[in-house]
């Protein structure tokens, strides 16, 4: 209700205003031709006309609505438009010239309504121009607000995509990888018991990290890299001793802000289409840094190089996701290539923002 | 002795399978592979009797070397997964045999038991029909081609879909154009197009679908036809039969 009584006075002032304008105008304008004006009468006269309005907004607003072009449909609405756009303006005149007349020669005579009619006839032009700019007005507005609205749901729309992208990775990175590491585990068990306990326990903080994240959206460096060492000592178990793995994380980026489980799907790639199918040992080399509130997170993998992945130009599923993700968190603002190192091998390199408050 | 191929990417998942074996007197290891390619030399060269092979692997996987195998009749095939819900419905839908890891040791010695008995029985004919019908029901599997596997002469190629630039019907093959080569493959242009990701590629005629990314020119001919230019020079007819689903696809 408050609002309803907020949207009614917001209108009224409107129209009064406009009328006050137009007396004003009206005022100066006869000044200027020089003939007889007072103030009050010129008011008294004037402004109502534009008041007046405020009382066929709602029928106006009710036009609009209900008659609301598309593109199919404005074919069948022009007639309804143009017969209301004669009607409302004419109803609006009567109503003035109605006030007028009483304003000017009293009721004590009687109330002419042929020269009221014929009055209002005359001067209905002015008013359907008022009645389309009034029209051409609620259009604008209503069309705002549902571009403000369908904007809002975009937004939200967005965090939802977001949050299964997330939800995604999560499902990508566990029934696979879960039951193959129990596998591996199983094999163990057997064959070298104490490397099974420690895979387990690397299992488990991975875990534990996993479900510790699962509803957020950002995690710190130093965590998101923990878990990437978890990770890895896994695929170590899992590929045999082929993989070397050398880390480079200054410890002044430990805290910065990185989106949870965002080096994962790369350091994957890196062991799917740079380690696998390799004679020889691989190397996996994370390395860290930050430049011009940049941070810079490289995974380099000393496999068959650029030239001969299959992911060349494209991405696999996990990056896909991966660009898709950063793409709905930092819009254009991140960068993420590959290239071919001089010294062989593929290097990944990504350039998030560093929020600012945690740049000193 | 059962002469038995291991095929897995994780050499502790093909060591599981050896602990397991070695128990086995009648069962023989002829080979152990981490990769699907090397896999379909070892099973041309050696044929073998029976292969134990994982689904989920790099490039090749599981279906793709079932897919590919040229061995009469096919060896028997205990199927290995850690997880892949399609898969499973597949095989218990066509009554193949499937491990699941980690592997359980009764499972395992059933599954083995049943290899001996069809083994002894020989030409069971329903064993190999299940086995085509469950390629099948695997070749309809709802996502997109990642690679196609060619034999060239006595090799064996993968071409990644990422090479390739258009699809030529060529009688009963279809002809996959890359930048540098072209390779036969033993498909059908509208099989095909089905498997394809409509975000990449687009039928533009009758008997080619080319790289939407790639389409450089459209220039009207009669009839409502246009002669279609690739950014990399070749030109083709885009027939007004497509032409709606080509405009629509390059907005």
């Amino acid at each position: 209700m408050a609002t309803r009584l907020k949207k009614t006075s917001t209108v009224l002032l409107i129209w009064t205003v406009a009328g006050l304008l137009y007396s004003a105008q009206s005022y100066y304008y006869r000044l200027e031709l020089g003939r007889p004006v007072k103030w009050l009468p010129t008011l008294a006269v004037d402004a109502p006309y534009f008041i007046l309005w405020a009382l066929f907004t709602p029928i106006a607003l009710l036009v609009s609505r209900r008659f609301q072009f598309t593109r199919e449909n404005w074919g069948r609405l022009l007639l309804p438009h143009f017969t209301l756009a004669l009607l409302v303006p004419l109803g609006h005149a009567v109503l003035y010239n109605l006030y007028r007349f009483i304003l000017t020669a009293g009721v004590e005579n009687g109330v002419d309504l042929r020269r009221i009619f014929l009055n209002a006839a005359g001067n209905v032009d002015y008013g359907i121009l008022v009645y389309f700019v009034l029209l051409l007005v609620i259009n604008v507005l209503d069309y705002y607000g549902r571009f403000q609205k369908e904007r809002t749901q975009n937004a939200e729309l967005e965090t939802a995509l977001v949050q299964s992208q997330l939800n995604a990775l999560k499902m990508q990175l566990q029934p696979h990888f879960l039951f193959n590491t129990l596998n591996s585990i199983a094999v163990l068990i057997k064959d070298n018991p104490e490397r099974a306990a420690e895979t387990v326990s690397h299992l488990s903080e991975l875990l534990r990290h996993v479900l510790k994240n699962v509803d957020d959206q950002f995690t710190n460096l130093k965590q998101e890299v923990d878990f990437i060492r978890q990770y890895l000592a896994i695929e170590q178990v899992r590929f045999g001793d082929r993989l070397k793995i050398r880390f480079d994380i200054p410890t002044v980026l430990d805290q910065t802000p990185v989106p949870s489980l965002i080096l994962q799907p790369l350091v994957e790639n890196a062991i799917r289409h740079g380690i696998a199918g390799k004679i020889g040992p691989g190397l996996i080399a994370l390395t860290a840094s930050k430049s011009d509130k940049k941070l810079c997170l490289e995974v380099y993998d000393n496999g068959r190089g650029y030239e001969t992945e299959t992911s060349k130009g494209q991405f696999g599923l996990g990056l896909k996701i991966t660009r898709e993700r950063l793409h709905s968190l930092y819009g254009e603002n991140f960068e993420m290539n590959f290239s071919q190192a001089q010294e062989g091998g593929t290097r990944l390199v990504l350039q998030i923002p560093i929020p600012q408050e945690t740049l000193q | 002795m059962i002469r038995t191929v291991i095929i897995d990417d994780e050499p502790l998942a093909r060591k599981g399978i050896q602990q397991l074996l070695a128990t086995q007197a009648d069962f023989e290891i002829i080979a152990e592979c981490e990769d699907g390619l090397t896999a379909l030399e070892k099973i041309d060269s050696l044929k073998p009797d029976l292969l134990f092979l994982d689904i989920q692997m790099p490039e090749l996987d599981g279906f793709d070397v079932l897919s590919a195998l040229q061995m009469d009749p096919l060896p028997l095939v205990i199927f290995v997964t850690a997880y892949d819900e399609y898969a499973l419905q597949a095989f218990q839908n066509h009554a193949v045999d499937y491990l699941l890891k980690p592997i359980k040791e009764e499972y395992f010695l059933k599954a083995i038991q049943r290899v001996r008995f069809l083994l002894q029985a020989k030409n069971e004919p329903d064993y190999e029909l299940r086995l085509q019908e469950l390629l099948l029901h695997i070749q309809q599997r709802p996502d997109f081609i990642q690679r196609f596997l060619v034999r060239e002469r006595n090799k064996l190629l993968i071409v990644p879909i990422e090479k390739v630039n258009v699809f030529e019907a060529e009688g009963d093959y279809v002809c996959l154009i890359t930048s540098k080569d072209r390779y036969l493959v033993r498909l059908t242009l509208s099989g095909l197009e089905q498997k394809l990701d409509p975000a990449l590629f687009v039928r533009i005629n009758r008997s080619t679908i080319v790289r939407l990314r790639l389409i450089g020119e459209l220039e009207p001919l009669s009839k409502g036809d246009y002669q279609l230019t690739l950014i990399n020079g070749p030109k083709y007819t885009l027939s007004r039969t497509y032409r709606e689903q080509v405009l629509k696809a390059l907005q």
